[in-house]
């Protein structure tokens, strides 16, 4: 019989035992290092949150005290700029945040660019879109030129479209259309309105992800002057595009236009008749009966559910009427 | 008690310190201010003045007698010195040679006599024919709490600032933060007479901005609570909700200090209105 001996055994559970000993050595060393650096940071907090204030809103002077020593100190002065900039908008606090970041915390962000650590490198690029850090734009080009995961790339995206939104969509063409449709959805919301122009007026040659994030960032953006680009798009041969152009032109809230509704209903798609049916609700009761008698032996049962729910709460509100007369 | 010709009574002392003390009291507790007139009018009877008085009074408004003929004194509730002036204009397009004294009252411990006799005094030493007479006391300090409900604490100090700095004569302001609104409703700092100014964020932990709204707005004496809800999302039914379940403003983060502030001074305003 073979038989492992004592002594192996031994060493083997000697060594395991050492191992844990490092690693519960390393984990209260690690928290250790954690704890010094929070207080550090709450240190650095109470004594110049109050002076931030005051600096940001233009009382006083940024004061060497206020420029961060370490990294402890860093993510103390990002939490207020975060706090800031999420919460409070005008006064010159984003040009005052601008400044200092460009002026006191660039060094801290070109080391961490160069990191071999990826979060790393994503919270510099986080923060330089932020802060507007302009001062590293070189670096930041520096990297593009690297092996990056898609999250940074688009994180580029996102800092080249804030520094350089002039001629954006031509110079990242090739490179929008590897976006999620999450991604190209934020990349329509944060784009100012020219580059918006731009993009819309080069519709037709957009990546299809591309073109369904526009149509579905122009319905959150209600904006009723965008309603006659949106029709147009209505003679896209791809469904998708003209169902969301309906559900966008739905997220307007209005009276749907009898010319897309009955292009709706005529579709064969019947996503599309789905939505048209369901912008009945805002069409005057009679116009709507009419419309919806044509939905009634519609083969879809969604769509015949939607008309039979629109009738149903058409009747109830006609009835409640006459209660009350 | 009161020499009653026409509808509306004149009332002689001592009964008219007890009506100026709870015409006062009753206008302090609103944070309100009354407005006491006294008119001499030479060439006629007190009755004449009275007369012609009667006719411009509200039915809130308290006609009195003072100790000279000649005279005739007129508390004018929850006003200010503007609309004295507007009142004695009117009397005055009657014809007639008059001379007037106002006083605003807005200071627990101004006595009537001492009031009256000022006033008797200023209209004798006049050259002009309307005399405001400045109120001596300063308005009392005002306390008002204020409650700041956000969860990131670094922004709640951002807003106990602007406001700590704010420029509030005649308030003083007690300013508490809280991350969430059950710790706030749970610490009692809600609970006392005195105005309570309430910057919240719709969203909170434990219990959400909403929800302390309904509470507070449930409470018996919840017109002291005035309610600022902030929010991130930009949206009228929000709003119209918001508004409805008893917010007196609303902003939409991010917002500009300064907007912030000039609601702030607004609300507060309104306490003295």
């Amino acid at each position: 019989m073979t038989g492992i001996s004592v002594t192996t055994v031994s060493i083997g559970v000697l060594l395991l035992l050492l191992v844990l000993v490092a690693l519960t050595v390393y984990l209260f060393a690690a928290r250790a290092v954690q704890e010094r650096k929070m207080e550090k940071a709450k240190a650095y907090l109470s004594r110049n949150n109050e002076r931030w204030y005051r600096v940001l809103r233009g009382m006083e002077d940024v004061s060497a005290e206020m420029v961060p020593k370490n990294k402890a100190e860093l993510a103390a002065v990002e939490e207020i700029f975060r706090a800031y900039l999420t919460n409070v908008s005008g006064d010159k606090i984003r040009e005052r945040i601008r400044a200092f970041a460009d002026g006191h915390l660039a060094p801290f962000y070109r080391k961490k660019l160069k990191s071999r650590n990826w979060s790393e490198r994503m919270n510099a690029l986080y923060r330089i879109e932020d802060f507007g850090m302009e001062s590293l734009l070189g670096d930041v080009h520096t990297l593009e030129r690297k092996r990056l995961t898609a999250d940074e790339r688009f994180q580029l995206l996102l800092i080249d479209l804030q520094f350089r939104p002039d001629g954006f969509i031509g110079r990242n063409a090739d490179r929008l259309g590897n976006l999620s449709e999450y991604e190209a959805r934020q990349l329509f919301f944060l784009m100012p309105e020219p580059v918006f122009e731009e993009a819309s007026a080069q519709f037709g040659q957009l990546d299809p992800i591309l073109k369904y994030g526009m149509v579905e960032v122009l319905g959150m953006r209600q904006d009723l002057k965008k309603l006659p680009f949106l029709e147009g798009l209505l003679d896209s041969e791809d469904p998708e595009i003209r169902i969301r152009v309906l559900r966008a032109i739905d997220a307007f809230g209005i009276r749907t236009p009898d010319r897309i509704l009955e292009r709706a209903f005529d579709s064969p798609v019947w996503e599309e008749r789905f939505l048209g049916a369901r912008m009945l609700r805002r069409v005057p009761a009679d116009e709507a009966a009419r419309y919806a008698s044509r939905l009634r032996d519609d083969p879809s049962w969604l769509v015949r559910e939607e008309v039979r729910g629109l009738l149903a709460r058409q009747r109830e509100a006609a009835e409640d009427l006459a209660v009350l007369r | 008690m009161a020499t009653k010709t026409g509808t509306h009574p004149v009332f002689k002392e001592p009964h008219i310190q007890d009506i100026f003390d709870l015409m006062k009291a009753n206008a302090l507790r609103g944070r309100r201010t009354i407005v006491m007139i006294v008119i001499r009018a030479e060439n006629e009877t007190g009755a004449e003045t009275a007369s012609r008085l009667r006719s411009l009074v509200r039915s809130t408004d308290v006609l009195f007698e003072t100790d000279r003929p000649d005279e005739r004194g007129v508390l004018l509730p929850m006003s200010g010195t503007d609309e004295a002036k507007s009142f004695l204009n009117r009397l005055f397009r009657m014809e007639g040679e008059m001379k007037a004294a106002i006083l605003e009252i807005f200071h627990p411990d101004v006595d009537y006599q001492a009031s009256l006799r000022r006033m008797q005094s200023a209209i004798g030493d006049a050259e002009g024919r309307v005399t405001v007479l400045d109120s001596l006391r300063q308005r009392p300090d005002e306390e008002v709490k204020v409650s700041i409900l956000d969860p990131e604490p670094l922004f709640r100090d951002v807003l106990g600032m602007a406001i700590d700095q704010l420029d509030t004569p005649g308030i003083q302001l007690k300013i508490e933060t809280f991350g969430d609104g059950r710790t706030f409703l749970e610490s009692g700092w809600t609970v006392s007479a005195h105005p309570h100014l309430v910057v919240m964020n719709d969203l909170l932990p434990r219990q959400n901005g909403l929800d302390v709204l309904h509470e507070l707005r449930s409470l018996p004496n919840d017109g002291k609570f005035t309610i600022l809800m902030m929010t991130r999302r930009n949206s009228e039914e929000d709003m119209t909700y918001a508004y409805e379940s008893g917010a007196d403003g609303f902003l939409v983060k991010p917002f500009n200090l300064r907007l912030f502030e000039a609601q702030i001074k607004r609300l507060l305003a309104r306490l003295w209105s």
